[in-house]
Parts: C-alpha cells; structure tokens; sequence
C-alpha cells in the first residue's frame, strides 16, 4: 500500500522541446511549482538523444520552430512536425503532444490528427493559460 | 618716592591692557558662538527637509499596497494582450499573403512549363513570367514578415509569462524574487524595442545626435540586456575594455542609434553561441583617431563567402538556416548602417575550431570587430 501511495504522488514528467528557452523560460514555472518535472529539450537531435526520457514522459510540449538537420530533406511544413512525425512512427512513443508555437500558418487536421497531436497552443500565452490547457489534456488522458 | 608713582602706573597699565584684551576675547567668543549657532540652524533646515522628504516617501510607500501593484501590473498585462492580439493579426495576414503568393506561384510555374514546352514563344508569356518573378519577390516579403513577426512575439511571451509571474510574486510580497522578474520584464521589453527598430529603414530611423560619452555604458547596458538568457545556456559574457589615457573611451556618438547596434551584435553572440561557451565583448585602442571593440563567440559559424552578404538587408546565413535559429536578416544590416553614419568600419571573420568535415557539426570561432573614431568629422 506504502508503495501505492509512492507511486502516486510521482511526479508528472513534460518534455518542453524548444529553442527559445532561454528567452521563455518563465513561462512554465507555474508548471514547476505545481510539482511538474520539465525536462527541456533544445533541438531535434538532443530530444532523439534522450528518447528514453520521452518514452516515459507523461506529456510533450512541443515547439515547430527548432533546429532540425534533416527536416529539408522532408516534404514536411515544420521540424517540430518532422520530429512528432519521428516519434511516432519510428519510436512509437505514445505520449499526449501539445504544439506550443508562435507559427501561426494552417496545419491540416488530417495531418494533426495522424501524428496524435491533443492541442495547439498559441505563442504569447499567459503562463496559467498554458497550465490549464497540460493539466486539461493530462486530465483527459488519465 | 617715585619708585611708588612708577608702580601704581604700571599696575593701572596692566588693568588697562587686561580689560583690553578681554573686552577682545569676549568678542571673538561672541562672534565664535554666533557662527555656531547658524551653524546648527543652517543643519536644523537640512534636517528638517530629510523629515519632510522621509514623510513624503513613507507616505508613497503606504499607498503602494499590494492590490494596487496587482492593479497597474493587470493594467499592463491587458495592454500588452491587446497589442498580442493585433500582432496576431497581422500575421495571419501575412500568412495569408504568403499562401495565396504560392498558391498563385504554384499555377504561374504550370504555366511556365507550358510556355517552355510552346514553341511559339510569345510576348504575352513573358509578360505570365515577369509576373511569376513579383510573386516569387511578394513570398519572399512575406517570409521575411513571418520571421520578423516569430521574434516580437517570442519577446512578447517572455514579456507576458514574467509579467503574470511577477503579478504573483507581488500579491505574495517575495520583493527579492519580484525584482528578478520586473529585471528580466525590462530587459525583454528592451529587447523587444531592438527587434522593433530592426524593422526601421535608413529614413525611419530618426536623426542622429551626437554627443561624448563613454562608449562602456552602451556595451554593460548591452550585455545586461542579454545576459539573463545566455545565464541559461551556460554563456558567460565578460566585458573589458582597454582605458584610453588612463580612463574609459569617451566616444563622440549617437548613443540611440549606436545603442540598437551593439545590442544587435551582443545578441547574434549569445543567440548563435552553442552552450557553455564564452561571449567575450573586448575594446583596445585603434591608432590615435580610433577605438576597436570586438564581440567574439564560439557557435554557429558564417561560411568564408557570406562574410559580405550576412550585411545585406534580408539575408541570413546558411548555417544559420540549417539550425533553425530565426533571425529576420535585418539586425546586421541596421548595425552596418549604424556603424558606417558614425564613421566607422566594421568587419567579421569566422574560423573552425577544429578539424570536422561537416560544416555544421563544426564549432566556430565568430569575431565582429567594429571600429569607430573618437570624435565625429565637423557636418555642415
């Protein structure tokens, strides 16, 4: 039962992948202050390197604006899009994503609804916005 | 007998002389304690206005509660939401735009190829090319709006996320933690300020003023402006300037103009750094007419034959574009408009820090050097 109880009051994990952190950063310590652990993730190539943190992460919050090498040589409209799109089919991580992103051009819903995406949040946010909008998706998943 | 005579006049000599010099003490007592006591009054006065200044400032701060920071930081917040919103708005008509020149562009192409495979080849299509070009110039443009666009409202975000942080750390009074915040709100709104200016063209920019001042106090509020966000990439950015005779470069300048440049060139350091290495802002004399100041980081680099282009309005360079780091293409131009209507010069070079064949797993050694004179040419 002890061990129950430990289990529960774990932590839930975000893996925020994003460029700009060191400009947005504040914009999830309501997040951390609830208790939420943010792994924070600069680019597509760090966020592969720490696949097995994203395998056990509870959300990802994800930018589409990022450095990603290989993304020209896609037909996809963003890196973030590319990445998600890694993730799924190659690794098949099965966490609930959230596009966070100033990157306001249409992305299809057939394309969002492949890749498993719960939201899409709008850059500026304010930062309880943004707290409402995770704890709602994970709520929905839980 | 006389000897008598000669006694009593010289006592009554004495009682003379001594009334004498008493009559002179006192009066140099007198006037002694009347300095003293203007003195003190003089310190009373003072006194009295540190009182009624201390009343007034006491009197400020027992106004300023809590609830009516939380008003003006509320106040703020909306404003900065409405301003948020229109800014939305203008991109989505710039991706409008954007859409609708490739959609056209898409068409204009099928319609190139047929005029290609058309052997009888007519001015009328090459009217349907010409067009082509203005709208491959329009998406251009409009790319170029969407990038511009992706910086104000990445300030902006850290603008609003500090400002509702900040609003918390109020209503809680954590005042250490609050002035961290109302820092990090200044320096984004600063910053900010630069990505806004960057939009400005030669004539827009406003009149230059030029006036002497020490050219420190440009470069330290330079490197404050960015130092909160190189912190959390491991950057640390140090400052040293050489003195000229004995004190800091006094600089003729236009301190407005030349401030938005040096900020551009402190921020392309920290934004193209990769993390845990130095920025490293250096000043040393020029000859006897000039002062040099270097920004120097180790990151993303500029390949030998950019090294002219990265200053043309627009152009970013294609490392810089393969990382994905979005910058408008115009901070560097502005900086080279800045620095040449000062008289100055400025130059980059960028060199591999090591033998990687790839260019973009290489670290590179990035230096901007500027060069400007100590005092303006006379202007008619």
């Amino acid at each position: 039962m002890s061990s129950l109880k430990g289990i529960e009051k774990m932590p839930k994990t975000i893996i925020w992948i994003e460029d700009d952190i060191d400009i947005i950063d504040p914009v999830v310590w309501p997040l951390e202050r609830s208790g939420y652990h943010i792994i924070r993730l600069g680019s597509s190539d760090e966020a592969l390197n720490m696949i097995r943190q994203i395998y056990k992460a509870d959300l990802i919050l994800l930018d589409l604006i990022f450095p990603h090498p290989q993304w020209e040589q896609t037909s996809i409209s963003y890196p973030g899009l590319a990445l998600l799109h890694e993730l799924r089919e190659v690794h098949h991580v099965k966490a609930p994503v959230i596009i966070f992103t100033v990157a306001n051009n249409m992305i299809s819903s057939n394309e969002l609804k492949n890749l498993s995406v719960s939201d899409i949040i709008r850059k500026p946010v304010l930062p309880s916005e943004l707290k409402r909008c995770v704890e709602e998706v994970l709520e929905t998943r839980s | 007998m006389d000897w008598i005579y000669g006694i009593a006049a010289l006592n009554t000599l004495a009682a003379i002389l001594a009334w004498v010099a008493k009559l002179r003490w006192s009066k140099e007592f007198g006037d002694a304690k009347d300095q003293t006591i203007k003195a003190k009054e003089a310190q009373i006065e003072v006194l009295k206005a540190q009182i009624d200044s201390l009343k007034s400032e006491s009197q400020s701060l027992r106004e300023l509660t809590p609830m009516k920071l939380r008003e003006y930081l509320t106040s703020t917040k909306t404003m900065l939401e409405e301003y948020n919103d229109a800014l939305k708005q203008d991109l989505q008509k710039a991706h409008e735009e954007l859409d609708s020149a490739r959609a056209q562009i898409g068409m204009m192409e099928q319609d190139y190829q047929r005029v290609l495979l058309d052997s009888n080849f007519q001015p009328r299509q090459a009217e349907e090319l010409s067009k082509i070009h203005r709208s491959l110039e329009q998406a251009s443009r409009a790319e170029a709006m969407a990038m511009l666009t992706h910086g104000m409202l990445t300030r902006l975000q850290a603008v609003i996320a500090n400002a509702e942080i900040l609003t918390e750390e109020i209503t809680t009074l954590n005042t250490e933690r609050a002035l961290v915040r109302v820092k990090e709100l200044l320096n984004n709104a600063l910053a900010l300020g630069t990505v806004i200016q960057n939009l400005e063209t030669e004539d827009s920019s406003g009149d230059y003023h030029f006036r002497r001042q020490p050219i420190a106090i440009l470069l330290d509020e330079a490197k404050h402006q960015y130092e909160a966000e190189a912190r959390r990439r491991s950057i640390d950015i140090t400052l040293h300037l050489q003195p000229v005779n004995g004190q800091l470069p006094i600089m003729e300048i236009s301190a407005f103009h030349l401030q938005h440049a040096l900020n551009n060139l402190v921020h392309n350091a920290v934004r193209f750094s990769w993390s845990r290495n130095p920025v490293k802002i250096i000043g040393r004399p020029a000859g006897t007419h000039c002062y040099k100041v270097t920004f120097e980081n180790y990151g993303t680099g500029i390949l030998p034959d950019e090294t002219e282009a990265i200053f043309q309005d627009g152009y970013r360079g294609i490392l810089t574009q393969s990382e994905f780091r979005v910058g408008s293409g115009k901070g560097l131009s502005a900086v080279k408009r800045v620095i040449e209507r000062h008289g100055g010069d400025i130059a980059v070079e960028s060199k591999p820090t090591s033998d990687a064949k790839e260019p973009r797993e290489q670290l590179y050694l990035n230096r901007f050097t500027i060069i400007l004179p100590y005092e303006q040419p006379k202007r008619n």
